[in-house]
């Protein structure tokens, strides 16, 4: 048991900082894209490695990935060196920022695009057809018709 | 996906270590340790016992990240080449038994040639070649001028509802405050959240490896407590660009033998009692080494600077200076009244234009008629920028206009040049052509001090109407004594290779280090040849995160933000040195790859270099 585990761990073990210099101290290797990834120690053998492994595995690593995507965002709006309560207080204003311009950009831009259209083009909307009906039934109600465009 | 293996490389917390070790990640030495010993006494005690004795203790428990085993530090560049061609040629870490100094072979190719100007296209041509300064990419200046926006928003809150941390004038109603508006506001509230990145302490000589004081800060930045524990790191922050910072060697035992003979400090202003033969000596040789007729030493590089340019310069002057000049040369200017015009940073076509404009229209503060003198002043590598004056076309400029021309070498002496004599050796231009060099001993020659050189009439001058020269000390002979050893060392008079090795070693660190950079993908200011390499975050935070994580990785940078460099371009520098070898520079560009496809810092658009950067 011991053996074969070993033998997983050689497989998989990733080689970072492999410097293969030939002899004139050139490296014949394209130089540095090391990958140093942790090893995820096993705790079972070979024989019961299963798919719920292989599941946590892929979680953790979404997890870290997230985690790092959070990083860069709060490095990139400068967040990163600001106390905790500044910390709230940023990632609630853009927060909220970001939120209004997507609601206005859902909310408003269709029916803006549709005044802009019947404004180009007056007369295309004229013929009544079923499915244009259909259209005009749903521009009124809750969602979609806040700029108030008139067909 | 990245490496955001968070646990011994990157820091995902980018705040202060608390000394309740919050997050656990202080950056002691000990920190990735597995299995060393762990005792921050030890540390103080034998962090201080010379090197010579307690390196093969030290080197044990120097480097405790996993991906480095071992940095060999060397005395002499000269013994590493020979040693090295008996070894066997296995780098890899982990199998090798013996660590490799320099490169294996030390190849009389043209790889090996020192700094010098290759002379076969024009100047301009030339220059533009070899120097980069690459546009900030779209969405990073919009995400840092946001940045900044949030930052002063933050700021502004926290000015209204918290009192800072700071002392405040009392009983001063109706007196306008002492401190600019802004510039307190910049550093209450912006320079202090990353006040742990500047300003660090060091406890060793500061040669190739360096040992940092740690210290943590509870309250954000306002206040700091050393831990008592040290971080020994690789140094790429010093200015130690031929590497004569060291505790021990041919320069520190002849300081040491002065001290003992002549005592520690002259006690008086130069013109009183504090002139010897020593300082004459010593003028004398560095006008032997710059190649023009006399020179005259300072104690202080800044006061050269700004005590001098008063003396030289009057109301009825105009100075043309560079736009990127350093702040010694502008309170000089300042000083000294004269009419000062800017011109952007080694543009000669506006150099000209200010130039021209100059010499036709004359003083409009008195009535249009001629300036008494026009000078123009350069510095030879600018050292937030990296990059290097273009002295062949200044001097045409120069001699067309009739102007003077006043060479700030505080870099670039000992730096650049075949032979180490600074810029003036680097484009092949006669030294005499330029009429005042300026130079500081504070960089390549390890030592403290600065220098003015040119005709023996302009010293002459300096000798008497000079504020530098009549009121403050002069230099202590022990200093004055590094100056003369490594002086001498570079020129080969003291009969040995090891200055003229000095000046390659550091003219093919820079080449290698500088195309490893590019190719890496990061944004590098500057000349090729230049060794001071600046390397674009611009973000605050972003100076904040690689410096720290560089510190946990065990390598010393400075960073540099404004005021220092513009708002929008925070920067990372790097001191070559040759004192570094090419494992040393290995392991920090490895590091700062790690670092830079973390932090997203590879900005830029040129085509990469495929091929392996050969040494």
């Amino acid at each position: 048991m011991i053996s074969d585990d070993e033998d997983w761990v050689r497989r998989h073990q990733v080689p970072h900082l492999t410097w293969n210099y030939d002899d004139n101290g050139v490296s014949s290797q394209r130089t540095l894209k090391p990958t140093i990834r942790r090893l995820i120690p096993l705790r079972s053998s070979f024989l019961y490695f299963s798919m719920f492994e292989k599941l946590a595995e892929d979680y953790a690593k979404c997890k870290r990935y997230v985690k790092w995507l959070y990083l860069l965002y709060e490095l990139n709006t400068q967040i990163a060196i600001c106390e905790p309560w500044e910390k709230v207080f940023l990632n609630v204003l853009l927060g909220s920022c970001m939120s209004l311009i997507l609601y206005a950009s859902f909310a408003y831009v269709p029916g803006y695009c549709l005044s802009v259209f019947h404004l180009l083009w007056p007369l295309a909307g004229v013929q009544n057809l079923t499915t244009g009906s259909v259209c005009t039934a749903n521009i009124d109600g809750f969602c979609g018709n806040e700029s108030g465009a008139v067909l | 996906m990245g490496n955001f293996d968070g646990d011994s490389g990157t820091v995902f917390e980018q705040s202060y270590a608390t000394t309740n070790g919050a997050n656990g990640k202080l950056p002691n030495g000990n920190g990735a340790a597995i299995g060393s010993p762990s005792n921050g006494g030890l540390n103080l005690n034998h962090a201080e016992e010379p090197r010579g004795e307690a390196e093969p203790f030290l080197s044990q428990r120097k480097f405790s990240a996993p991906a480095y085993t071992e940095i060999r530090t060397r005395r002499c560049n000269a013994n590493a080449a020979a040693e090295a061609k008996n070894r066997s040629p296995n780098y890899h870490p982990e199998k090798r038994s013996i660590a490799n100094g320099h490169a294996k072979v030390l190849r009389d190719h043209e790889e090996t040639q020192p700094n010098k100007v290759e002379g076969i296209l024009s100047p301009e041509v030339e220059h533009s070649q070899k120097t980069s300064f690459e546009e900030v990419p779209l969405h990073t200046a919009c995400l840092t001028y946001l940045g900044f926006y949030l930052l002063m928003i933050l700021g502004y809150i926290n000015q209204l509802l918290f009192v800072p941390k700071v002392a405040t004038e009392k009983g001063r109603e109706g007196y306008v405050t002492l401190y600019d508006a802004f510039e307190s506001f910049y550093s209450r509230y912006v320079y202090r959240r990353i006040k742990d990145c500047w300003n660090r302490p060091i406890c060793s000589v500061p040669g190739d490896e360096l040992t940092l004081k740690d210290r943590v800060s509870d309250d954000y930045g306002w206040s700091f407590k050393f831990t008592g524990t040290e971080t020994r790191c690789l140094n790429l922050g010093s200015y130690n660009y031929l590497g004569f910072a060291a505790a021990t060697g041919p320069c520190a035992d002849e300081s040491e033998e002065k001290a003992r003979n002549f005592g520690l400090a002259y006690c008086s202003s130069r013109c009183e009692l504090g002139n010897n033969e020593q300082l004459q000596e010593l003028e004398s040789l560095t006008a032997r080494y710059l190649g023009v007729e006399d020179a005259i030493v300072f104690g202080m590089g800044f006061a050269t600077n700004a005590l001098n340019l008063p003396s030289l310069l009057g109301p009825n002057c105009l100075v043309i200076s560079d736009e990127k000049n350093h702040a010694s040369i502008i309170l000089g200017l300042r000083l000294s009244g004269a009419t000062t015009k800017v011109f952007k940073h080694n543009n000669m076509r506006d150099l000209e234009r200010v130039l021209r404009q100059g010499v036709c229209y004359g003083n409009p503060k008195n009535g249009g008629k001629p300036y008494k003198k026009v000078m123009i002043l350069v510095e030879g590598i600018f050292s937030m920028e990296g990059s290097i004056v273009r002295l062949p076309e200044i001097i045409a400029l120069k001699k067309k206009y009739k102007a003077y021309l006043y060479l700030d070498e505080a870099h670039s002496i000992g730096a650049m040049g075949s032979h180490g004599k600074g810029v003036t050796d680097y484009f092949n231009v006669d030294p005499k052509d330029v009429d005042i060099l300026m130079g500081t001993f504070t960089k390549s020659f390890g030592s403290a001090g600065g220098y003015l050189a040119g005709t023996k009439k302009l010293i002459d001058f300096l000798r008497t109407n000079s504020h530098a020269h009549c009121y403050a000390s002069s230099i202590s002979p022990p200093i004055a004594q590094q100056i003369m050893t490594s002086m001498k060392t570079i020129m080969g008079e003291d009969g040995t290779e090891i200055g003229r090795r000095k000046i390659m070693q550091l003219a093919r660190n820079t080449r290698y280090f500088r195309r490893r950079l590019a190719q890496l993908g990061v944004i590098t200011y500057g000349h090729e040849d230049s060794p001071v390499v600046p390397m674009l975050v611009y973000l605050f935070s972003k100076i904040g995160a690689v410096v720290r994580t560089l510190t946990t990785r065990h390598i010393a940078v400075v960073g540099a933000g404004f005021p220092a460099t513009p708002i929008m371009e925070g920067r990372i520098r790097f001191c070559l040195s040759a004192a570094h070898t090419k494992e040393q520079l290995d392991y920090a560009l490895e590091a700062i790859d790690e670092i830079a496809d973390d932090l997203g810092l590879k900005y830029s658009n040129k085509p990469r270099d495929p091929n392996p950067i050969i040494y």
